[in-house]
């Protein structure tokens, strides 16, 4: 729509038109910070690794595997604005 | 059964005078049962927790954290942002959003949510104190790329201070042990420990214990 509108711009720029144009922003803004989010969680989980390195303690797993879990729901959530929106 | 032949005996018996138990020498561990609780902020002769550096013959006698009253104010933050989507309906943009769109941001909101309150409690978590039966150690982990880990060998401290200022210090009993060192690492905060009197107390068995060793040459 974005491209469209530079490429062929016309008078006839309807509400509609208008509305379309606003949400593809606001999409590719949200695509924007789910993937400065996705890094942020990639950080958490090597933070992780680093301070189990520097003191273990018996529930590094379990907090690992919360940190997984934690990166795989921001990279659903990075699909699910790329694909869905 | 397998006898134990003289020799190994005689050293079992080295061993033990060499290095004596924590319990031995100190009334406030002795009286503490060995802590297997992860999510504690005083943790006595905690179970399977090692550090870096720490030597083969090296015991972890005391864990601490910071006490949990001092977390209390982002948990609270964290509890405010968590209803704060309730009032999105009301924001006149919101209506205007479709409802896949309505639906990613407050998905999104939780996940950075969960993902700040979890980054905090890492901290929490992993910035610790241990005494051993050798050194005090203090690991604070400031960001990703910085970490700092101060360690004093016991028969090096030269002073111990407590402090407990305040109504929550009081009430909760938690404050700040300020160890003085003859070390590099001047001085080393314990802060807002639970306990600070038991900790000091333990502080001065393990210094005692020292000058006790080298006064019988069981130096090792």
């Amino acid at each position: 729509m974005l491209f469209q509108l530079i490429l062929n711009p016309t008078t006839q720029f309807t509400q509609a038109d208008a509305t379309g144009f606003v949400l593809a922003i606001f999409k590719w803004m949200l695509v924007i910070v789910a993937i400065l989010y996705m890094f942020v969680a990639v950080i958490i989980t090597r933070q992780i690794g680093l301070m189990h390195a520097t003191v273990s303690t018996p529930h590094t797993v379990r907090l690992r595997l919360i940190s997984l879990v934690h990166l795989a729901l921001s990279g659903v959530l990075l699909l699910y604005f790329v694909l869905f929106l | 059964m397998k006898k134990k032949s003289p020799s190994s005996s005689t050293s079992d018996a080295s061993k033990t005078v060499n290095h004596r138990h924590v319990d031995d020498y100190s009334d406030v561990l002795a009286s503490e049962p060995s802590c297997d609780r992860v999510f504690t902020s005083f943790a006595p002769k905690p179970k399977h927790t090692r550090f870096e550096s720490q030597a083969t013959t090296e015991n972890v006698v005391l864990l601490l954290r910071q006490h949990p009253i001092t977390q209390v104010k982002w948990i609270l933050v964290v509890l405010f942002f968590g209803i704060v989507p309730m009032s999105f309906p009301f924001l006149p943009v919101y209506s205007f959003l479709p409802i896949s769109y309505r639906l990613g941001l407050t998905f999104l909101w939780y996940l950075a949510l969960f993902g700040y309150s979890f980054q905090l409690f890492l901290k929490w978590f992993y910035n610790v104190y241990i005494l051993t039966d050798e050194r005090v150690i203090d690991v604070d982990f400031i960001s990703l790329a910085q970490k700092n880990i101060t360690a004093a060998k016991i028969d090096n401290i030269e002073d111990i201070t407590s402090e407990s200022v305040g109504f929550s210090s009081t009430f909760f009993d938690h404050g700040t042990v300020l160890i003085q060192t003859a070390g590099a690492a001047q001085e080393i905060t314990f802060e807002a420990v639970p306990y600070p009197a038991k900790v000091t107390a333990v502080l001065n068995d393990l210094l005692l214990e020292e000058e006790r060793e080298k006064i019988e040459g069981r130096t090792h």
